[in-house]
């Protein structure tokens, strides 16, 4: 009796030191394992600019208890990009004051149970645009378990760099020994300072010169959101024939990274030429496909007194639409008449939209001038429409799974977007190596359409020894005109079916040899 | 611990040939593969909507934890309590009880030998289902990388421990049950309660944490309410086996899961978070079912102890 109570006792204390140890594991409350500290941001991505500085709030739950009477939290920001600068702040009584550590006592808790922390990065002017990611970590000098991390997250774009050239007037006309004078203003609409470098083509024999307040310039320096306004001079050479002479000013940062041009024309005309009321540079355009057409008119008042014409057209043809605008970029107003001060002229646009399924060929469309005193004057216009090709793909899916040696099949749409019929219609496919069979099916079309559509059935088969992964497969559309931008399907090729039935059989021939043994060790009763 | 495997020997040459189990074993077999079949199915529209740019990467551990969760979850806990659930209310009924007794074996041989007895073979089909379900994956949706075969060498483990949770709870069960049909009721009753505890933990959170309707967030009230109610309802969820090993065991099988168990992750998983990882996260769920199994087995031994004297005169 006694021998089988000691027994009992001893195994009494092995169950006892088990529990023990398992308790102590799990240390009662198993979240104690990650510590009872919290914590979170209340925005934990940002987005800023170089140079800026950006502030997450920050929220520690604390959780503070017996035999600690306070804890002190240091605070920091762990894997910040280099050049980055992180301080912690803390209001009191309405005072922002930067901190380093917290201290957090047992009857603040009580009273309160939130503490929040500013936490303000700053990041360099120089930083590149991109994704940054960097740990906030608040960690308890009393205790191991107090502590709490978790990621914060600074998308930084770049500064926008934009400059732009414009004139109110960029189509003059000069007589053979004239000079053409251009008023450009050169906006800086971008987020930095600019120093743009100002240059121009012009054609031989031309001289193009530009001047500012002081003189002669060749750059110029536009605070952000700032204009500046430059005189443009262009000379023409001794002898130079009458006709239309096309000019572009550039304005351009010293990184080339904003930069605007500027079209000019210029027409020689002979001195003494007779002028017209209405006249273009352009009578006749040729654009691909159906596109929407402008068509510069000059109207000019060939009296000596101020005088209001009325724009009409003439002749249009069948589903185009016409109107008259003052820039090719207004779409919301369109002008029926114009004021004119003797002597002066503008330039208006013939805005030509053609029906949405126009054939090839040439239009002409008849505008007229007509002045508030009777005069009038016609103008033809004509838009040669030629062919435009364009072509789209798509796949029916981006990811393929098959094994080694066995095929994935995936169907491209292709689509014919342009204005003419495509030929010769199929698909470049780019194997991962020469050992892929690719079969198309059909192999091509002879044509397709405008507007239209056709599919192709691709079969890609991986060779045998294909190694497990995946691998990337380039597709595009082709034709004897165009071709579509390049589309890359991703196929994860794995190991041989019959190799992965061979494993699979095995796993499941060992199960049953373990149920087997057990069953004829233990299955039948003595 | 001589007597303790004669008896788990003579446990389990009653337990292997008796039709009960052997249906269960049945069942087990079934659930892998109309889970692997279920698996594979999805696995190919997953392969299909990812190419669509929808949905998650098609991988074969997630395939893996499709094709396993019903047996882990529902089948394996069965068998475990089928393999229990009257060793000891058998014992009582045969006599075989006080012919133990007679014989001077230790309380604790008998808990531990029952134990043993319901618990090896359990452990064994268990381990077999898994080797079939990564069997049928591996030859119909493909093979795992050595970081899957990691993640699911780790979750055996943890089922194997679970389903020993199971075992301990019938043989305790078994140790209190007058007989054997009111301790597999008792048992499968407390498997279906402790199955649905999510709704018992947030049904026990809203009665001790209420949070009125009309109240409005932001205040300091509302806030310290709030916290109180999440933790209640995580507290409460340590009380049961299910939640415990669901918690563990899909943190193991699905890799994005890097928050700490019974924790709403509310926001981007980090990636890559490796299995040491996941195990470092999953380990309070080991402590908890280690420590449900020791308490179940010794209050098994203690309930053996105290009714011992009943039991050794005939009168339990």
């Amino acid at each position: 009796m006694k021998a089988e109570g000691r027994r009992t006792l001893g195994t009494v204390k092995v169950l006892a030191i088990v529990l023990m140890i398992a308790l102590a594991a799990l240390a009662i409350y198993p979240q104690r394992a990650y510590g009872l500290t919290g914590g979170r941001a209340t925005v934990t991505g940002l987005v800023t600019k170089p140079g800026n500085k950006v502030l997450f709030k920050i929220l520690l739950n604390y959780t503070v208890s017996p035999p600690y009477a306070s804890i002190t939290y240091d605070l920091m920001a762990r894997n910040l990009p280099n050049g980055w600068i992180a301080k912690f702040y803390k209001t009191y009584e309405g005072h922002r004051q930067e901190i380093t550590s917290l201290t957090i006592e047992y009857t603040q808790i009580l009273a309160q149970g939130l503490v929040d922390v500013d936490l303000e990065v700053e990041v360099p002017k120089a930083e590149k645009p991109g994704h940054y990611a960097f740990l906030f970590y608040a960690k308890g000098r009393e205790s191991l378990y107090e502590a709490v991390m978790f990621e914060l997250t600074v998308d930084v774009e770049a500064l926008k760099r934009e400059i732009k050239l414009s004139t109110e007037y960029p189509d003059v006309t000069v007589e053979r020994q004239g000079t053409a004078g251009f008023a450009i203003v050169l906006d800086n609409v971008g987020e930095t300072d600019e120093l743009a470098n100002l240059t121009a083509e012009y054609p031989d024999g031309w001289r193009v010169t530009f001047r500012g307040q002081s003189g002669d310039i060749f750059g110029v320096f536009v605070p952000k959101g700032q204009s500046a306004i430059i005189q443009a001079q262009v000379e023409p050479p001794e002898g130079v024939a009458a006709g239309v002479y096309d000019f572009a000013i550039m304005a351009q940062s010293s990184d080339l990274v904003a930069n605007s041009t500027l079209k000019l024309k210029v027409a020689v005309v002979k001195a003494g030429t007779a002028e017209k009321m209405l006249s273009t540079l352009y009578p006749e355009l040729n654009i691909e496909g159906a596109k929407t057409i402008f068509f510069p008119i000059t109207i000019r008042n060939l009296g000596a007194s101020s005088l209001i014409y009325r724009l009409t057209p003439l002749s249009v043809p069948s589903g185009w639409t016409v109107s008259f605008r003052t820039t090719p970029d207004d779409r919301t107003s369109s002008v029926s008449s114009i004021f004119l001060v003797g002597g002066e002229f503008a330039t208006l646009y013939l805005e030509a939209a053609p029906p949405a399924t126009v054939a090839l060929g040439t239009y002409a469309f008849t505008v007229r001038a007509t002045s508030e005193e009777g005069a009038s004057q016609d103008l033809t216009v004509a838009a040669k429409i030629t062919g435009s090709y364009e072509i789209t793909m798509d796949l029916d899916t981006l990811y393929a799974q098959i094994r080694a040696g066995e095929t994935a099949s995936v169907i491209a749409t292709v689509t014919n977007i342009g204005a003419s019929e495509l030929t010769n219609v199929s698909l470049d496919v780019t194997p991962p190596s020469a050992d892929w069979q690719v079969t198309k099916t059909p192999t091509f079309y002879d044509t397709l359409r405008p507007g239209g559509y056709a599919t192709i059935t691709l079969m890609l088969k991986a060779p045998g020894n294909a190694e497990i992964g995946d691998y990337l497969i380039g597709v595009r559309a082709t034709s004897d005109r165009v071709r579509s931008t390049q589309i890359l399907l991703r196929v994860n090729v794995q190991s041989a079916s019959i190799s992965l039935w061979v494993v699979g059989i095995a796993a499941i021939v060992i199960a049953v040899v373990a149920i087997a043994l057990v069953y004829l060790r233990f299955g039948r009763k003595r | 611990m001589g007597e303790a495997l004669a008896i788990a020997g003579n446990e389990m040459r009653m337990l292997l040939p008796s039709l009960r189990w052997n249906l269960v074993v049945a069942l087990v077999f079934v659930c892998v593969l109309a889970g692997s079949y279920q698996a594979y199915l999805t696995n190919r529209e997953q392969i299909k909507s990812y190419g669509e740019g929808e949905g998650p990467e098609p991988a074969s551990l997630a395939a893996f934890a499709s094709g396993i969760w019903l047996d882990a979850n529902a089948a394996l806990p069965i068998l475990a309590i089928i393999s229990g659930y009257d060793s000891m209310s058998r014992e009582k009924k045969t006599g075989g009880m006080q012919l133990l007794f007679s014989r001077s074996t230790s309380k604790a041989s008998i808990v531990m030998g029952k134990f043993y007895g319901g618990f090896v073979p359990t452990a064994i089909v268990s381990f077999s289902s898994l080797l079939v379900t990564s069997g049928l994956i591996v030859a119909l949706v493909g093979p795992f990388s050595s970081e899957e075969l990691w993640r699911i060498m780790a979750f055996a483990a943890v089922l194997i421990l679970y389903v020993a949770v199971w075992v301990a709870i019938s043989v305790l069960i078994s140790t209190i049950a007058g007989n054997g049909l009111s301790s597999a009721l008792a048992s499968l009753l407390l498997l279906i309660t402790l199955g649905g505890w999510s709704i018992t933990s947030m049904a026990l959170s809203d009665f001790m944490a209420p949070l009125p309707r009309f109240w409005a967030g932001g205040t300091t009230w509302y806030d310290a309410i709030s916290e109180l109610k999440v933790r209640v309802d995580e507290y409460v969820n340590w009380f049961s086996p299910p939640a415990v090993f669901a918690a563990g065991g899909g943190a193991l099988l699905n890799p994005a899961v890097d928050v700490p168990p019974f924790v709403v992750q509310s926001r981007p998983p980090i990636f890559p978070v490796d299995v040491i990882e996941t195990m470092r996260n999953i380990w309070p769920c080991i402590s908890a079912m280690t420590s449900m199994l020791t308490i179940m087995l010794i209050s098994a031994y203690v309930i053996l102890r105290t009714r011992g004297i009943d039991l050794e005169s005939g009168r339990a």
